[in-house]
């Protein structure tokens, strides 16, 4: 990855992982597009990095293909999409709202899909002069059940199914696909405050920077696949791959509230 | 409906082919009473009288009708022992050239669908006073296959879901069971690709013996269960621990004719 120049778009840039992510980028001398619902956390984003800002409801698919269009059109090719907007739904899926649970799943799963789909020609472009990347941020909780955000976990099952499928799908084009899973990470929109309190929790918290460095990391190394941080996290996949009832009856436990 | 009124009821969802009507045959020979769901009824209707069951045309791809069904269902049958989420559809096609309103399709269909049906029959499952749901999944919910991208996503979900749900429910004495089929060879999945190839046709495997080992996960009580076992279930772990792994395998693997 060779920085100067080249578009990157980064989707949930408003704050968290996303606008974290475009910080870092615009470091390394991308140029960013920055895509989210609220306009105002884009523009002054935009300005402090020298990116531009976006504004679009992702969960609004015929918006999200204008986009793309748009995007296409005006870049001649780009060279990064980062698949970062994405929310938190926590509670039983014997509980959790029905209307939330979809929701969650679309904005979690399928916008990632439609973004990568609209971008694809501008992306393919790129690959075929020097190469392109796809990075989906999804979560620990795409690889391992986690019943106490039971929608939550689902979706993130779905966007890691995607990557992954996507990564073989998109190997012989050029575009290379990275699945980041960050374990619990401290967001606006993931507070994590009790868990975050705790002597042991704080051990197992990273901050949004430490994520956008993996993003960078991973694309700039040509990894497929990066869990951070790396302990204890990509133990808990081995776990489940080898004892899955007893994995998810352990994070099951009535004092354990928390989804990364 | 002339099953004996003191019969277990089993609802199956999908049970006009395949997996759902293997299901339902095996229960009903063993004394359940089956309440078939799927879209067809001029498939369902005949099968019901065969088995001395009843049925519910549903698409349980659209939340309104599963709800609708599922009022309609509790009011014949306010106590339902069994629900076997086991209605799917397939979506042969990578994220590359998969339609969109597929995608979102068999989102609905295969991880939705199992979700509305389980929300919207759990009173009369809490009725029971001790009753099992078995989630139909596929290897496909461990592993992600690249030519079936839609379809591996959905089923990605629909594990979750299912693996969530155990213990989320257990304390209302309901247990959930988590089934994993390989390759199984039915109207809505013929499997023709793999089957044309000696080197892959080994891997197929037929409706009636997955029915049959998710009658015996019920009845022993098995959270989860892979079908066949070999080689399916070391698929899965090898996949959890290196998903490299698997995309080098799937390579080698015969595509399907275009």
């Amino acid at each position: 990855m060779t920085g100067p120049g080249r578009i990157a778009v980064v989707t949930g840039a408003s704050s968290g992982i996303g606008a974290a992510t475009a910080r870092a980028l615009a470091a390394r001398g991308w140029r960013c597009v920055l895509v989210a619902r609220r306009r105002e956390l884009l523009d002054d984003l935009a300005r402090e990095i020298g990116g531009v800002a976006e504004p679009c409801d992702l969960l609004d698919r015929a918006a999200t293909t204008r986009l793309g269009e748009r995007l296409c059109a005006s870049h001649d090719s780009i060279g990064l999409l980062v698949n970062s907007a994405g929310a938190l739904s926590r509670g039983t899926v014997d509980k959790v709202d029905l209307d939330e649970l979809e929701r969650i799943v679309r904005l979690n799963y399928l916008t990632g899909v439609w973004t990568t789909r609209g971008l694809l020609p501008a992306l393919l472009k790129e690959a075929a002069t020097g190469g392109a990347h796809v990075v989906n941020v999804a979560s620990i909780a795409g690889v391992i059940a986690f019943p106490a955000g039971g929608a939550y976990s689902a979706s993130k099952h779905a966007q890691v199914a995607f990557s992954r499928s996507l990564t073989s799908a998109l190997r012989a084009t050029g575009v290379r696909v990275h699945t980041v899973l960050p374990g619990f990470v401290v967001t606006e929109g993931f507070p994590h405050p009790r868990f975050w309190e705790t002597r042991l929790g704080r051990r197992f918290v990273v901050g949004p920077e430490r994520v956008a460095a993996a993003i960078v990391g991973a694309v700039e190394k040509g990894k497929d696949e990066v869990t951070v941080p790396w302990f204890p996290y990509r133990l808990a996949p081995l776990a489940e791959a080898l004892f899955p009832t007893l994995t998810t009856r352990v994070l099951a436990f009535d004092s354990y509230r928390g989804v990364p | 409906m002339t099953a004996d009124a003191g019969a277990k009821v089993a609802v199956v969802t999908g049970a006009s082919s395949g997996i759902g009507e293997a299901i339902a045959r095996r229960l009903a020979g063993s004394g359940w009473l089956c309440v078939l769901v799927a879209r067809r009824e001029e498939r369902l209707r005949p099968l019901a009288e065969r088995l001395d069951g009843d049925y519910e045309v549903c698409d349980v791809g659209e939340r309104a009708a599963v709800e609708t069904m599922a009022a309609r269902l509790l009011e014949r049958h306010p106590a339902v022992d069994l629900l076997v989420n086991n209605a799917g559809m397939p979506a042969r096609q990578t994220f590359l050239d998969a339609d969109l309103d597929l995608v979102e399709r068999v989102l609905e269909v295969n991880y939705l669908g199992s979700v509305w049906c389980t929300r919207a029959l759990l009173p009369g499952l809490e009725a029971a006073g001790r009753a099992d749901v078995v989630n139909v999944v596929s290897v496909a919910g461990a592993i992600a296959f690249a030519r079936s991208g839609p379809y591996v996503a959905a089923k990605h979900a629909q594990l979750a879901f299912s693996r969530c749900l155990r213990p989320a429910i257990s304390g209302r004495r309901i247990a959930v069971h988590t089934v994993l089929p390989g390759f199984v060879e039915t109207e809505g999945f013929p499997q023709s690709a793999l089957r044309r190839k000696r080197r892959s046709r080994w891997l197929v495997t037929d409706a009636e013996h997955v029915a049959e080992a998710i009658a015996h996960a019920v009845e022993d009580g098995r959270a989860e269960l892979t079908v066949p076992w070999f080689p399916y279930r070391l698929a899965t772990a090898v996949h959890g621990v290196a998903p490299g792994a698997v995309r080098r395998v799937e390579r080698l693997m015969p595509k399907k004719r275009r």
